[in-house]
């Protein structure tokens, strides 16, 4: 696909959209595994990546999601994956740390690249701020785990 | 020893899905990802993998299994060592594009070291 169409799409993008990029499994894995949108998806990051800071912040949240929605079921991970998480958190701060978790928690490759985040110690803070809230008032046990999971994260990235 | 002949352990937890085609491999190997993009890590440490095989595939598969195998050392030289949250968080970054490679340089067979199901099971 040419860079203007590619272009094109990420300007306009609308949840219309969202069928294009979302992960279309045929649920199969090894080597029987398909995923119908992979391609395009793939096309797109790699178009996008260089201007990722001026990219849609709603976009970069369903790429990432559907990225990691992808590697629970590929058992692997785009190389790029945390340079979109990167973004959700220094742009979206707060109000998108629950969709970082949320993709980030969706494997154990995604858990891993997902940690290569580059973030000031100052959102760095924040978002330890906004986890422990977040643990203290959890809806159930699972939640608090996950959050207590990505509490030890960030207090890593912060001591680093 | 001769260089050839060493090896590097390396773990990878994984799911029953995961660890069903493995079995259907003979143990010998693990199964094709897409290429282009995509990485599948092995971790280099137990305690790693088994952490998230308990703490991560229970949740997300129902069940977790931790699985130890040998890589030819000279091979792995080629990938990166990435440490992902703490001293013993380290993870050998392998494209997927190298999988099959990757998988000709094991040595022996994948054992299972650990399983993990849901508390009560």
């Amino acid at each position: 696909m040419d860079n203007t169409t590619l272009q094109l799409f990420a300007d306009n993008y609308s949840l219309v959209d969202f069928d294009k990029i979302k992960f279309d499994w045929n649920g199969q894995h090894g080597a029987k595994f398909q995923d119908d949108n992979y391609k395009f998806r793939a096309e797109l990051c790699e178009f996008l990546i260089p201007q990722i800071g001026t990219v849609k912040l709603e976009l970069v949240r369903d790429l990432y999601l559907e990225l990691g929605k992808y590697s629970k079921e590929a058992w692997c991970i785009y190389n790029k994956f945390h340079i979109l998480g990167q973004q959700l958190l220094i742009r979206g701060g707060t109000d998108y740390l629950k969709y970082y978790i949320e993709g980030a928690s969706q494997s154990s490759d995604a858990y891993g690249q997902s940690s290569q985040v580059e973030i000031s110690k100052e959102l760095t803070e924040q978002f330890l701020r906004s986890i422990n809230s977040t643990i203290k008032t959890a809806k159930d046990e699972k939640e608090r785990r996950v959050y207590e999971g990505f509490r030890k994260r960030f207090e890593w990235i912060a001591s680093k | 020893m001769d260089s050839e002949q060493m090896t590097t352990i390396l773990f990878r937890p994984v799911g029953p899905l995961e660890l069903a085609l493995i079995e259907e491999a003979g143990w010998k190997k693990f199964p094709p990802r897409l290429p282009e993009q995509p990485i599948f890590y092995p971790v280099m440490n137990e305690d790693y993998a088994i952490q998230i095989a308990r703490d991560w595939n229970v949740a997300a598969s129902g069940s977790g299994f931790v699985t130890k195998f040998a890589v030819k050392s000279d091979y792995l030289k080629k990938f990166e060592v990435q440490n992902v949250g703490g001293q013993i968080h380290n993870e050998l970054w392998v494209p997927a594009e190298d999988l099959e490679e990757f998988n000709s340089n094991i040595v022996g067979t994948i054992e299972v070291t650990k399983s993990f199901y849901p508390s009560g099971k």
